[in-house]
């Protein structure tokens, strides 16, 4: 690890322990000193003002409370937790920084913006209602006592002995104590959701352990008897604070009803207490050895999270070294590690994968917590994890279709971990599914995937008269159009969308050029199977290119291209603008240089391209050119947007068909089916030909369509 | 032990304009240049026996210009240990193992692995010629090789047509040209690629050799097959996409799923397998 970074972790990393410390001692000194303390400890009778023996021995120790033998016990116990949750940090710190150095700690004000936002906002959590709420509440009712507790500490250690003033006085002392038991309130409530719905809702996402029963109990019981503590010493001592505390006043009015005498509640507050202190102290010890650890590691996380356009698969560094990407658990990075303890098994991403939805083998959540389980046995850590943990099913089986990035609450990247493992198992193993072998081939050497050669790819340009550039000299067009490997080389329906892009610009007179057979794939198939090496030698090629003729501007329909080109190729020092397609062409028809002739009146349903809405959160120009320009009835499927289903064809999968379950592209038509359209539009070329043979195979070739909404545009507009 | 490997860069022509047939010039933009498919299957056989047998010292070895290190480059990524060029333009195969007669002569070697045929010029004849050459017996073709080094034997098996095979057994040392069907040639790991990148190749130059003599054979003349009506090849629509482009791929022709569904065994086994068949399909 670089050491400034270790030393920037570290300080989070104290940060949060001490967080953790004074939470303890202040739980311990709340009991004591304001939940416990009333005016009748120190002054006999409180309205005179004159202190007893107490309260004399009190201002003596400079307002320092007399240490008896059950704070001495209980001040053990707290060392004691102390030092078990410091173990507990450290021994799970210690296995990430096992892995290799990267993080980045650059843009600090928008990390903490989003710690913020994230952690007391909770606004990816929320985007579940039930269970966002229920979170939600209990972290802020975490977050109030925490800041009574730092404010407690605060008047303690500095106001009182300093200026020997206390802020907290008897005007103050009611609001504050109907703020803790408002605090108590809504954890409870939130513990109540959480539970409910794990055990009576039972959403298949979540499974069910020991541990998430323990913790969920422990947060019950912490916060019921906090309650009656505070609700039956309020009854004993007839505190005139008693309406200040309703819901503990309330709890201690019912066990009242049970128990008999002020001796008995005397026993029963004295039992109370201990059990109050001691589950409490279970739960802060059991935080680092279970799920509650999340509070520490998914803030760590969410503050490191990747801040890199999310399209953009890191770069790996390809010189001479022993090993590329992950093959053991140590390869990983720090924040790969530390993700692993951020998941809290929520099962957002599970919820959303398509390779699980289409009963394959792969669930980012159980391969995150099987990486988990893999990084605490130590004594395995030499282990390859293809083989180990992991099959390599699992690793093949994604589609890079990035659900499982978009919907973890806290910022986990599970798909980068497959690819990590892929550009291991491509890289320094050279052990893939052989279909890749022929793909890696054919784009080393013919600059395809299919292994058509360069020249093939003018043909779809035959009958229309477009600049090349490398003919045209020093007057390049202002826009180069990338047509693309597939729209230029090998599916004829791609190659009639290229030429509608081209026809299309040809009506609006955008001066426009294409590389032809200068241009070579993107890349992205190589970079997703994990070939880093066969991308870096594609991508450098294209950019050298693309710098020989003074490429400013470039457009493309494919959205494997444009992601590729907007975000991964500006870290190997592209400085072309890359332009979305639907964007201009909806700016285009909104400035009349594209005029509607045909509108299409049909009922259409969209099929968001992972590509290019998850990855570059294109989802409302398709859809403007598609109901307000075309006048088209779009019906919306049920996942569409963030939840979009994915066609299968992402990560390298199109070429290898994957054989494992349902087929993915089948489940999709089958749910465009159900909205009762017309036809599904697509605006990518790996959808189109993944639906073209899913509604083939469906039988429904000649009653449902399939077209790309450049397509159709070109209808409308010609 | 010491493997020979004979390796060549041909430039290989994808598109059938690529030929001016008025000047019989090649247009570059439609040629690509890598290491010939059927070299790099001896390349992956050498490998293996070496894996198989330890060893082993695997030599590639190619006759030809600068460009030629490509496909040395490409045998070390994939496992080679040495690289040797013999510098020399020409084309004449006869001239060409000539010089590799010599050049293997003065290296050694126990087994002599050469690709059936380079997919530029298809003559397969550089093998054949190399034998003779060496006085050393040659299995051309061979699609299944087994090693006996005890007994410094070779068996291998190789296509007859219409399905008909033969084995073949010899001694050692030997020289084998190679099917495609002989193995599945490995994609080269990162570090190796780089490694070659780095790796000396032993240059021998042929002015030394003796084998100065002409070529026995010369082209006269080339001509190209009369057009005929494009077919576009249509795939089955009710496959899925991958197997579609699959069969486009390979220009058809394969596999089908259900192709793996004979049966085989004792009439017992077969019987379950039928009835267990018809129960899953609800038939019965």
């Amino acid at each position: 690890m670089q050491p400034m970074n270790a030393v920037k972790s570290l300080i989070i990393f104290l940060f949060f322990i001490f967080l953790c410390l004074s939470s303890a001692h202040a739980t311990e000194y709340y009991s004591f000193h304001v939940a416990g303390s009333d005016c009748t400890m120190c002054h006999d009778d409180p309205a005179s003002g004159e202190l007893n023996d107490t309260g004399v021995e009190f201002e003596e120790n400079g307002y320092r409370f007399p240490i008896t033998q059950k704070e001495k016990l209980f001040y053990a116990l707290s060392g004691l937790v102390i030092i078990t949750i410091f173990l507990g940090i450290f021994l799970r710190y210690r296995l990430w920084s096992r892995g290799k150095p990267g993080m980045k700690i650059d843009r600090l004000s928008k990390r903490w913006d989003g710690l913020f936002v994230n952690v007391f906002g909770q606004d990816k959590i929320l985007k579940k209602s039930f269970a966002g709420h229920g979170h939600l509440l209990l972290v802020w009712s975490f977050t109030l006592i925490g800041l009574a507790v730092i404010f407690i500490l605060i008047q303690e250690y500095v106001v009182l002995p300093l200026w020997g003033v206390r802020i907290i006085d008897n005007h103050f002392y009611p609001y504050f104590r109907l703020l803790l038991d408002i605090s108590g309130l809504i954890g409870l409530i939130g513990a109540g959701m959480l539970a409910y719905r794990r055990y009576v809702l039972k959403p298949k996402e979540l499974d069910n352990t020991t541990s998430d029963a323990l913790s969920l109990l422990f947060l019950v019981l912490v916060f019921f008897t906090g309650f009656l503590v505070t609700g039956i010493r309020n009854q004993l001592y007839g505190s005139e604070w008693m309406c200040w505390a309703p819901v503990a006043s309330s709890l201690a009015w019912v066990l009242k009803l049970f128990v008999k005498g002020e001796d008995g509640l005397k026993v029963c507050l004295d039992a109370l207490w201990w059990g109050h202190a001691i589950i409490g102290l279970l739960l802060l010890a059991y935080i680092p050895y279970s799920r509650l650890l999340h509070a520490f590691t998914s803030s760590l996380n969410i503050f490191y999270r990747n801040l890199e356009p999310k399209g953009a698969l890191p770069v790996l560094d390809i010189s001479a070294s022993d090993t590329y990407g992950a093959g053991r658990i140590n390869d990983f990075t720090f924040k790969h590690l530390l993700e692993l303890d951020a998941c809290t098994r929520c099962g957002r991403c599970q919820e959303n994968c398509p390779a699980l939805i289409s009963e394959k083998n792969l669930n980012p959540k159980s391969l995150v917590q099987k990486l988990k389980d893999h990084m605490g046995n130590v004594s395995a850590k030499n282990n390859a994890l293809i083989g180990g943990p992991v099959t390599n099913d699992e690793i093949w089986e994604c589609t890079t279709c990035l659900n499982c990035i978009e919907h973890c609450p806290v910022f986990i990247e599970p798909m980068l971990k497959i690819v990590e493992m892929r550009r291991n198992a491509v890289l320094t193993e050279s052990n893939f599914p052989s279909e890749f072998k022929q793909i890696f081939k054919n784009l080393e050497i013919f600059g395809d995937p299919k292994g058509k050669g360069r020249v093939t790819r003018e043909g779809w340009a035959s009958n229309l008269k477009i600049n090349k550039i490398y003919q045209t000299g020093n007057d390049t067009p202002e826009i180069l159009f990338w047509a693309g490997c597939i729209g230029a080389t090998y599916d004829e329906r791609s190659k009639n969308t290229t030429n509608a892009v081209a026809r299309i610009f040809e009506k609006a007179g955008v001066s426009f050029g294409i590389l032809g057979k200068e241009e070579f794939c993107c890349g992205d198939p190589a970079r997703r199977i994990g070939n880093e090496y066969l991308f870096r030698q594609l991508a450098l090629k294209n950019i050298e290119t693309m710098k020989k003729y003074g490429v400013k501007k470039l457009v493309t329909h494919c959205p494997h291209c444009f992601n590729t080109f907007k975000n991964e190729y500006p870290a190997l020092g592209a400085d072309f603008e890359v332009i979305d397609i639907f964007e201009m062409i909806a700016g285009l028809l909104s400035q009349g240089k594209l005029e509607v002739k045909l509108k299409i009146d049909e009922s259409f349903t969209y099929h968001d391209p992972c590509y290019l809405g998850r990855y570059n959160s294109v989802y409302e120009s398709p859809r403007d050119i598609l109901k307000s320009c075309l006048g088209v009835n779009l019906i919306e499927m049920d996942r569409i947007k963030e939840t979009s289903f994915c066609c299968g064809a992402g990560g390298g999968n199109m070429w290898r068909g994957v054989s494992t379950g349902k087929r993915m592209e089948g489940l999709r038509i089958q749910e465009a089916v159900n909205t009762k359209v017309q036809g599904i539009v697509t605006a990518c070329p790996h959808c189109d030909i993944m639906f073209d043979s899913a509604i083939k195979q469906e039988g429904l070739g000649y009653t449902f369509k399939l077209i790309n909404l450049i397509e159709l545009v070109k209808q409308a507009v010609l | 032990m010491k493997i020979i490997v004979c390796v060549k860069q041909i430039g290989y022509i994808y598109d059938s304009t690529a030929i001016d047939l008025a000047t019989g010039e090649i247009d570059p933009e439609k040629m690509v240049s890598m290491l010939n498919p059927y070299d790099e299957v001896a390349v992956e056989e050498a490998i293996k026996i070496r894996e198989s047998e330890g060893d082993c010292e695997v030599i590639a070895i190619s006759a030809g210009g600068a460009e030629a290190e490509n496909a040395l480059k490409y045998a070390f990524a994939m496992g080679a240990d040495r690289m040797v060029r013999l510098n020399y333009d020409g084309t004449d195969p006869c001239l060409i193992s000539q010089f590799l007669a010599e050049a293997i002569g003065k290296i050694g070697y126990d087994i002599i692995l050469c690709g059936k045929k380079s997919m530029d010029s298809n003559g397969g004849q550089v093998g054949s010629f190399l034998a003779e050459k060496l006085h050393i017996p040659q299995v051309s073709g061979i699609v299944k090789l087994k090693l006996f080094l005890n007994e410094k034997k070779a068996v291998a098996e190789r296509y007859l047509g219409k399905g008909d095979r033969e084995e073949i057994e010899c001694d050692l040392p030997v020289l084998f040209t190679t099917e495609m069907a002989l193995n599945d040639p490995r994609y080269p790991a990162l570090a190796r690629r780089l490694l070659a990148e780095k790796t000396n190749i032993e240059l021998l130059d042929t002015a030394s050799f003796t084998g100065n003599a002409e070529g026995l054979t010369n082209i006269v003349k080339f001509s190209q097959p009369r057009p005929k009506t494009r077919k576009t090849f249509a795939p089955d629509s009710n496959l899925s996409a991958a197997d579609r482009l699959k069969l486009m791929m390979t220009g058809g022709g394969g596999s089908s799923k259900e192709a793996s569904d004979v049966l085989d065994g004792s009439s017992d086994e077969l019987a379950d397998h039928i009835l267990k068949y018809l129960i899953q399909e609800k038939i019965i």
